[in-house]
């Protein structure tokens, strides 16, 4: 807590904390709990913190409604309208007795807040929870007078209002989260123009605040995930700005440039600007932008790997900033180097470029040799092919290129590193760091293939028009979405049971509707027979055979890890060390973790 | 949702071919209904019994809640008694129905016993991430 109070951010506020003590409001494992006064000291700690930084200290408090009650085996809302994804538990409605008395626990919640020496405390309807399901015609299907109309909806909203005004008073403020889209048209959720009514009433019940916010956990298209593009709802924030009048508004959902932010408040879009993500990823950015060193922040990717982990029960990490959570063990912390060493990276990936700059940074002399011409390794087939708003993986290749050059590494590119190159032309290295990445292991279809027609589909880009690629993971998904859009008809063979397997959960379902809107066709379970020039030949677990016709062939798996100098350098040289994919293929954020702990012991 | 024996023996017939996505399954029920049954039951369901990997088709009068593990909620119209709609494949027919917002997607039962009964697989064929959350 810290590290964030260290950011430079004006306001800062903790992470949403349940009211109840039944832990109806309590959404994910670890999530904090305000509802008694032991909580106390823990949390006038995070509010000391935020202070001693003369920061602005908010405490929210967040009862997670539809999705909470993540340790019961139920979620209370106001109707029982059951849940759209498996994750989250079944609903019991609400009686009227109950909403009272969450009320109130919400008031002794915000009050113990202050007491805690918070300045102020929000409320929060992101992302579909207790808040957003009582405003919102999707779940709240009540006939009583939390129900019906806008202004039915919206009573429980209004009574919060004033039961937490009243609790802590006029000198500390209260802002409202609420959403400027919920992204549930489909299931009749509120409209736009009901989102801003909503807006409009709670300024009228005399919230301080109004953050504005996008989506709920299960809307079925993508609100701050990486297929967003970076200022794709400040409409929305406009569109408040100008419903609520007087009062500010807050927003910053998938705004992680403070050009563009800095931007619309000189538009008069909002008033101030949220960050959430791009914190996790570089908690520094606002110094280094104070120091016109906009070069030097790591980019937040939208990769979700944080929420994803957050709503498997586990601490949250981020793919870019492996120091995350970490922030008080020595050990991820980059000390100046004891001993400076000449350090040879083999690897111009994630992985190897992570542990080169990171090492570097601490002095080391790193140098850096990548048989490509272009750094970026697994990630510039991202960068190149990522029908996502590919912007954000370039411009984490630009910050590693930077870095690069900043920090003096002696960068090799186009070369084909070897025993005999090392003995030639790494004299008094003493550590050899192996991050050469993962290949397709070729053995694998090599018997299959006589013609020797297969093509890597990490390397090539297979000519169409009709494109068969073999394996269903995220290197053939994203190979095939990319063919697919540019016109080949593709075919993608899994001989698994399922597509998508090593993407993580809240990116998959991007994937399938990816494969399903660009008409790719499936086939998932089967075994390839044969592989040739003009077709493949399946074979399923009964035993009936197809073929799948094409011009060219790809294989996307399975991957090995490339580590064949292991051996060759064993006695060649003092240290040597073996990181990401070239360990054991797996994705991009391993490969950069790898890297930085190494990069940070060496 | 007029459910006559013949649609449902066509249905029959149409789910007999789909044991891949039931074969896992130890048991369950998944309820197909129209959108004005579901906004204010009672009225007819199409129900998928699960038992022994196998599917069986069969009508039943919606309620709420009714047992189901997974709940379909479609368009209204007599077209959804008719099962030639999803054939040859109705999951992925559904899968696509889905994404496209015509059917709405629910999922009435805990994760947990949708998880030891064997759903995993069929959840993710219609195109719902099985423990995808925020997007
Ligand atoms: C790990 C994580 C935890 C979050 N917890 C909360 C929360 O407790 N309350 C809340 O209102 N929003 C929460 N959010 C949402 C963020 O406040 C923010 O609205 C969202 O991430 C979009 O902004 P960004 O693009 O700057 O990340 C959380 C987001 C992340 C990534």
């Amino acid at each position: 807590m810290r590290v964030v109070a260290q950011t430079g951010a004006g306001i800062i506020t903790n992470q949403g904390a349940y009211p109840d003590p039944r832990g109806e409001g309590k959404a994910y494992w670890r999530q904090v709990a305000i509802y008694d006064d032991r909580f106390l000291p823990e949390f006038e700690v995070i509010a000391g913190y935020i202070h001693e930084q003369k920061a602005v200290a908010i405490q929210q408090l967040l009862h997670c409604g539809r999705y909470g009650g993540i340790d019961l085996g139920y979620c209370v809302q106001p109707s029982a309208v059951p849940q759209t994804l498996p994750h989250f538990r079944p609903p019991r409605e609400m009686s009227r007795e109950e909403i009272r008395t969450t009320i109130a626990e919400y008031a002794a919640a915000a009050r113990r807040a202050i007491k805690a020496g918070f300045d102020g405390v929000e409320i929060t309807s992101f992302m579909g929870y207790l808040l957003a399901n009582f405003n919102s015609r999707f779940t709240n299907r009540r006939t009583d007078e939390y129900g019906g109309s806008i202004e039915g909806r919206a009573r429980f909203m209004v009574e919060l209002i004033y039961a937490i005004k009243e609790a802590i008073g006029d000198d500390h403020p209260l802002c409202a989260r609420l959403n400027g889209a919920e992204l549930m048209d489909r299931y009749g959720g509120n409209d736009e123009e009901e989102c801003l009514e909503l807006m409009k009433i709670a300024a009228g019940a005399g919230v301080d605040m109004i953050s504005v916010t996008v989506g709920w956990q299960e809307s079925p298209v993508s609100s701050i995930a990486r297929d967003v593009a970076p200022g794709h709802w400040n409409y929305l924030a406009a569109r408040a700005k100008k419903a609520v009048g007087e009062v500010p508004v807050a927003f910053g959902v998938r705004l992680p440039d403070a050009g563009m932010a800095d931007h619309s408040i000189a538009a008069g879009e909002f008033d101030f600007w949220e960050v959430c993500r791009p914190f996790l990823a570089d908690p520094q950015r606002l110094h280094k932008l104070a120091e016109n060193r906009p070069e030097d922040i790591k980019p937040c990717i939208g990769c979700m790997l944080c929420l994803s982990r957050l709503f498997r029960d586990l601490p949250y990490l981020c793919t870019v900033n492996p120091a995350l959570g970490h922030e008080v063990e020595p050990v991820y912390h980059p000390a100046p180097a004891v001993v400076r060493k000449n350090i040879v990276v083999v690897g111009g990936g994630p992985a190897g470029l992570e542990c080169a700059v990171t090492a570097a940074r601490r002095g080391h002399r790193v140098t850096l040799c990548e048989r490509r011409r272009r750094l970026g390794g697994q990630l510039s087939l991202l960068v190149d092919r990522d029908l996502a708003n590919r912007s954000d993986l370039a411009q984490l290749t630009g910050y590693y290129a930077a870095q690069v050059a900043k920090l003096g590494i002696d960068l090799r590119l186009d070369t084909a590193f070897s025993a005999e190159y090392y003995r030639q032309k790494c004299p008094d290295t003493d550590v050899v760091v192996l991050a050469c990445g993962s290949a397709v292991d070729r053995t694998r279809w090599s018997a299959l293939d006589p013609a020797g027609v297969l093509l890597d589909a990490v390397s090539a880009v297979p000519p169409g028009p009709r494109v068969t690629v073999l394996g269903g993971g995220k290197v053939g998904l994203v190979t095939g979405e990319y063919l697919a859009q540019n016109g080949c008809r593709v075919t993608i063979i899994e001989e698994g049971r399922r597509l998508a397997e090593d993407v993580m959960p809240t990116w998959k379902w991007r994937h399938t509707a990816w494969v399903e809107e660009l008409d790719i066709d499936v086939v998932t379970g089967c075994r390839v027979a044969a592989i040739g020039p003009e077709s493949v030949r399946l074979v399923d677990r009964q035993g009936r055979e197809t073929v799948v016709e094409h011009d060219s062939v790809a294989a996307a798996t399975p991957r090995v890890p490339e580590n064949g100098l292991l051996t060759a350098l064993e006695f060649a040289v003092d240290e040597l060390y073996i990181v990401g994919d070239a360990v054991s293929p797996r994705g991009l954020y391993q490969a950069i973790h790898d890297g930085y702990r190494l990069g940070v012991r060496l | 949702m007029a459910l006559e024996q013949d649609a449902l023996a066509l249905w029959q017939s149409l789910l007999d071919r789909q044991d891949r996505y039931f074969g896992r399954i130890k048991g369950g029920r998944i309820g197909i209904v129209e959108r004005a049954t579901f906004a204010s039951p009672p009225g007819a369901v199409l129900v998928w019994d699960i038992a022994g990997g196998r599917a069986r088709a069969g009508a039943d009068r919606y309620r709420c809640p009714g047992g189901y593990d997974l709940l379909l909620v479609v368009p209204d119209g007599a077209r959804w008694a008719d099962p030639g709609r999803l054939a040859p494949d109705p999951v992925a027919a559904l899968r696509r129905l889905i994404r496209r917002g015509e059917v709405l997607f629910f999922v009435p039962a805990g994760r947990d016993e949708l998880r030891a009964r064997g759903f995993e697989d069929l959840v993710e064929a219609l195109g719902v991430p099985f423990l995808g959350t925020c997007h």
